[in-house]
C-alpha cells in the first residue's frame, strides 16, 4: 500500500514531546509499525528494557533490543509497552437486551449481537484505559447464554478484523439469580400478596449441575453419532463404489444376456421381465443436525471451553465431584465466590477461575454473599490460574478493568498475577491465547503504549494498536 | 534496627509509640521521607524527620506509606434502614446519633480500607431529617450533631405529606430560616451549625445556593455527582462539596466535574454511602478523579484534611499534626493506588486493624 513519505515523517511520533494527531479518525492503516519501548512488557513477569516490538500485517513479526524498522514502518515510542488487556467479562458493545435475555439457547452467538456503534464513547473510554478486546455474551443471567466471542472494541476495524474468535465459550450459569422479590398479583380476582423468594434452593442447583453433565453427555453422544455416520457414509461410498465397478465390469456381459433374454421371450410369446437390481445396502441416515448439540458436541470433545458462573460451595462441590469423569471437556469457573475451601480440587483438574473483580456493598444478590476480593489472592497462591473480568452488568465497567485489577493486588494478590489476570490467562480462558495476552512474534498485534506502568492509577494509553492498526493516538478522545 | 516488612504488633490501648515510615504524609501537600510519628496517650505528639523518641517509647521500622486515616462522608452504616419516617418533613431537633447501632460490622470493614472517621447522615427522605453524627469507625461517638441537613433535593417530595413540589419545598424552608428559627435551625442561621445541603441535579444545586446565599448560610452540598459544573458560584458562595463515591465505571462527566471543584479552589471531600457502596470505593473514586486531571495532593486531601474540615472534625483529624487524634494508616505503598493495602489502622492511638505479626 502506497502511503506518502510525508505523511510518515509527520507521523513519526516520540510520546514525552507534542505529538502529531492523527487525525479525527482513527484507525490509520499502515502495513508496518515499529514500537520503541523503555520498558515493554513482553508478558506478566518479563520485561526488556529499551526493546523494540516490529509489526506487519497485524502480526508481530519481531521482538528485541536491536531491531530496525521494517521499510515504510511507523514509528511509535513509549516508556512503557504491553499486551492490551482483556476483559472476559463484560458487557461493552453488546445492547441491555441481549445481555438480559433468559431466552438464549447454547447456539445462540454473542457475535451476533455485537453492535459495533453501540458505547462508543465507552469504547473509547475504554480503549484509553488499555482494554483491547472483551468477551461479548448475550443471555450473561439465563442457565445457557449461549456462546461468547472474542472481540475487539476499537473502532473503525474491518468486520473481519473485530472478531477475533466467533466461538470462543459457552457460557452458562449455575445458582444464579432466581431471587424474586415479592409484589402484589391478581390471582382468582383478588389482589394478592406474594412473598418473595430468595432464590434457587439448594438442591435445585444442585439438580442443575446434573442438567449440565448430562447435557455434556448427550453432546458426546451426538459427537459420537456423528462420527459413526461418517465412518457409515465413508463405508457406504466403498460398497456403492465396489458395485458400481463390479456391475461396469460385467456390463457388456449383462448387456447380451439382457439382448437374448428379450429375444428369447418375444420367440416365445412370453412377456419380458427386466431383471430387478436390488441394492443389499441402504445409504445411512444421517442424524438431525442440532445447533445446540453441535455446540454441546464441541464442549463435550473440548474443542470448545464451558464457562460456568458457579458461586456457593454446594454446587461447586457437586460440579468438582463430577468434573473426573468428564476428562476432556475444559471447564472455567466463573465467580467461584465459596470456591477457596476447593482451591486444591480447581488446581488438580487445572480449571481456571474468572473472578467477579467489581466490589459488592450491602444489596448484593445472595449468590455473592460470601463475594471477597482477596479470592484472587486466595486461588492464586494455591496454584490456580486466575482471570480478572470487572464483571458488572454495566459496559462502563471495562474502562476500569486496570484499577480493578490493582485493587485485587491491594487485596493480596502478586502484581504479575494481577497483569496476567488480564492478559495472558483471560486469552487463555477465552481459547485465544495463541493470538492475543503476551508481545509474543506469531501473535496478533494488540498493544498499549502506556504513560506510566502498567495498572497504577495513573497509567493510561497514549497510543493503542489493536489488529495492527493504530486505533488510538495521543490527543484523540 | 530491623525493616520489617510486616509491622509488629503495636500495644493496645493507650499504649505509646513511634513509628517510622518510609514516607510519613503530614497532609495532601507535606510528605516526610522517614519520618517519625511520636503518639502519646492517643495523639500525635510530634511528627518529624528527626523526632527525639523517648527511651519508654518503643520505635517501630514500617515499610510504606503512613497518612492520616481517610474519612468518609455521608454513609448510613448502623442504621437499618432508618428514615423511612413518612408522617412528617420537618425534624430539625432530630439526631441521627440516638439512632446508630454502633456495633454495626459495617464499621470493621471501613477500618480495613483505612477509614478512621465517618459522618452519619440521615436518608434525604424529608424536608429536614435531622442532625448527622460524626463517628471514629470503632463505633465511638465525634459529635452526636454536626450539621443540619436540608434537603433541596427531589428525594423530599412525597405524594401524601408536604411538601409535594419544588415550589412549596422552598417555601417551607424559608419559613423555618426566616420566621423566628428555634433550636437546631436557630444554630444553623447563626452559623453554629453547618449546614448538609442534600441535592442531586444541578438545578437543585442552583436552588439550594441561591437559598444559602440569600441567608448567608454555610455548609456543603452533598450528593451532586455533576456539582462542579457550578464550580464557580459554589466557590462564591463559599460553601464546600461532597461528591457521591460512585465506584469503577463512574461516568466520565463526573470525574471531570471533581477536576473542576480542584481547578476552582471549593473544597470537597467523598462521600460513601455505605454499606450499600463498599468501603473500596472511597479510594476508588479518588484514584479516578486522578486520573482526570485532580493532583495527586488535592486528592489525598479530599480523603483526609478536606474531609475532616468538612465534617467538622479539622481540629482534631484529618492530618498528621501535633495535637491531632492518633487516627493513622500505613499503606504497603502510594495511598492513592489502589494496589496499595492498609496494613494497619489506628484509631486514637489504638491499632484498630491488621499489623499483626
Amino acid at each position: 500500500m502506497h502511503t506518502p513519505r510525508a505523511w510518515f515523517a509527520a507521523a513519526l511520533v516520540v510520546a514525552s514531546s507534542a505529538p502529531a494527531s492523527l487525525g479525527a479518525q482513527e484507525a490509520a492503516s499502515t502495513d508496518a509499525l515499529l514500537i520503541r519501548a523503555e520498558h515493554l512488557v513482553v508478558k506478566p513477569g518479563v520485561v526488556l528494557e529499551n526493546a523494540q516490538v516490529s509489526i506487519k500485517n497485524g502480526r508481530i513479526v519481531a521482538v528485541g533490543t536491536n531491531l530496525q524498522p521494517l521499510p515504510g514502518a511507523q514509528e511509535i515510542r513509549g516508556t512503557w509497552v504491553g499486551a492490551g488487556l482483556i476483559d472476559a467479562w463484560s458487557t461493552l458493545g453488546v445492547s441491555g437486551d441481549s445481555v438480559g435475555d433468559q431466552q438464549t439457547t447454547p447456539a445462540t452467538r454473542a457475535a451476533d449481537a455485537f453492535d459495533p456503534y453501540l458505547d462508543e464513547h465507552l469504547r473509547r473510554e475504554a480503549l484509553r484505559a488499555g482494554v483491547v478486546a472483551v468477551r461479548a455474551q448475550a443471555g450473561v443471567p439465563a442457565r445457557i447464554g449461549g456462546v461468547g466471542s472474542v472481540v475487539r472494541i476499537a473502532s473503525g476495524l474491518d468486520a473481519s478484523q473485530r472478531v477475533v474468535q466467533q466461538d470462543a465459550v459457552l457460557w452458562t450459569t449455575v445458582g444464579i439469580g432466581g431471587a424474586q422479590p415479592g409484589g402484589v398479583q391478581f390471582i382468582d380476582g383478588e389482589l394478592v400478596q406474594m412473598p418473595g423468594s430468595r432464590g434457587m434452593d439448594v438442591f435445585e442447583r444442585i439438580e442443575l449441575v446434573d442438567r449440565l453433565f448430562g447435557q455434556i453427555a448427550a453432546g458426546r453422544n451426538y459427537l459420537v453419532q456423528k462420527n459413526e455416520y461418517a465412518h457409515e457414509l465413508v463405508e457406504w461410498q466403498k460398497k456403492v463404489a465396489e458395485k458400481t465397478a463390479e456391475l461396469e465390469k460385467d456390463a457388456k456381459k449383462a448387456k447380451k444376456d439382457r439382448e437374448k433374454a428379450e429375444t428369447d421371450a418375444k420367440e416365445k410369446g412370453k412377456p419380458f421381465e427386466e431383471k430387478k437390481y436390488k441394492e443389499d445396502f441402504k445409504k445411512p441416515a444421517a442424524p438431525r443436525v442440532d445447533d445446540d448439540a453441535e455446540v454441546w458436541a464441541a464442549v463435550a470433545d473440548g474443542a470448545m471451553p464451558l464457562m460456568v458462573h458457579i458461586n456457593r460451595d454446594a454446587e461447586l462441590r457437586a460440579l468438582l465431584s463430577g468434573v473426573a469423569d468428564q476428562a476432556r471437556v475444559r471447564w472455567v469457573v466463573a465467580g467461584a465466590a465459596e470456591s477457596v475451601a476447593h482451591a486444591k480440587h480447581l488446581k488438580a483438574h487445572n480449571i481456571p477461575v474468572l473472578v467477579h473483580a467489581l466490589p459488592m456493598g450491602a444489596g448484593r444478590p445472595d449468590e455473592y454473599d460470601q463475594h471477597d476480593l482477596a479470592l484472587a489472592a486466595h486461588l492464586a497462591n494455591a496454584g490456580v490460574k486466575v482471570a480478572i473480568g470487572s464483571g458488572g452488568m454495566d459496559p462502563a465497567h471495562t474502562r476500569d478493568l486496570p484499577l480493578l485489577a490493582a485493587q485485587l493486588v491491594g487485596h493480596g494478590l502478586e502484581r504479575t498475577k494481577a497483569l496476567a489476570g488480564v492478559t495472558t490467562i483471560a486469552a487463555e480462558v477465552l481459547d485465544v491465547g495463541a493470538r492475543m495476552g503476551s508481545i509474543e512474534v506469531g501473535k496478533d498485534a494488540d498493544l498499549v503504549v502506556w504513560s506510566a506502568e502498567p495498572l497504577t492509577t495513573a497509567a493510561q494509553a497514549t497510543y493503542v494498536v489493536s489488529a495492527g492498526r493504530v486505533v488510538l493516538a495521543p490527543e484523540q478522545n | 534496627m530491623i525493616i520489617a516488612a510486616i509491622m509488629t504488633v503495636a500495644l493496645l490501648g493507650g499504649g505509646d509509640v513511634a513509628l517510622r515510615a518510609d514516607k510519613v504524609w503530614v497532609d495532601g501537600a507535606t510528605a516526610i521521607d522517614k519520618g517519625i510519628v511520636l503518639v502519646r496517650d492517643g495523639r500525635v505528639a510530634d511528627v518529624g524527620a528527626n523526632v527525639e523518641v523517648p527511651q519508654d517509647v518503643q520505635l517501630i521500622e514500617c515499610q510504606g506509606h503512613l497518612t492520616a486515616g481517610l474519612v468518609a462522608l455521608r454513609a448510613q452504616i448502623g442504621l437499618d434502614g432508618e428514615g423511612v419516617d413518612a408522617a412528617r418533613a420537618i425534624l430539625p431537633e432530630a439526631k441521627i446519633a440516638d439512632a446508630v447501632r454502633r456495633d454495626d460490622p459495617e464499621f470493621a470493614r471501613l477500618r480495613a480500607q483505612g477509614i478512621t472517621a465517618v459522618v452519619l447522615a440521615p436518608t434525604a427522605t424529608k424536608l429536614v431529617p435531622g442532625s448527622t453524627a460524626v463517628a471514629k469507625t470503632t463505633g465511638a461517638m465525634v459529635s452526636d450533631r454536626a450539621h443540619l441537613t436540608v434537603v433541596f433535593g427531589g428525594s423530599a417530595l412525597a405524594f401524601n405529606r408536604e411538601p409535594t413540589s419544588y415550589a412549596r419545598q422552598t417555601e417551607m424552608l424559608a419559613e423555618l430560616f426566616d420566621n423566628g428559627p428555634k433550636g437546631a435551625v436557630s444554630d444553623a442561621k447563626n452559623g453554629r451549625l453547618p449546614i448538609l445541603w442534600e441535592v442531586q441535579s444541578k438545578p437543585e444545586v442552583r436552588r439550594a445556593l441561591e437559598f444559602a446565599t440569600a441567608r448567608k448560610l454555610g455548609g456543603a452540598l452533598c450528593g451532586a455527582p455533576l456539582a462542579g459544573e457550578l464550580a464557580e458560584e459554589i466557590a462564591a458562595a463559599k460553601l464546600a462539596v461532597i461528591v457521591p463515591a460512585s465506584g469503577a465505571g463512574e461516568p466520565m462527566r463526573e470525574a471531570q466535574s471533581v477536576a473542576l471543584l480542584a481547578k476552582k479552589g471549593v473544597t470537597f471531600g467523598f462521600g460513601l454511602d455505605a454499606p450499600s457502596n463498599p468501603a473500596q470505593n472511597l479510594r476508588m473514586v479518588a484514584a479516578l478523579s486522578l486520573r482526570h486531571g485532580v493532583e495527586h495532593g488535592k486528592a489525598l486531601n479530599a480523603l483526609t484534611k478536606d474531609a475532616a474540615a468538612i465534617a467538622g472534625m479539622g481540629a482534631r483529624a484529618g492530618s498528621v499534626a501535633r495535637g491531632m487524634d492518633a487516627d493513622l494508616v500505613l499503606w504497603s505503598g502510594d495511598p492513592l493506588e489502589l494496589s496499595s493495602a492498609a496494613k494497619a489502622v489506628w484509631v486514637e492511638g489504638a491499632l484498630v486493624h491488621g499489623g499483626a505479626q
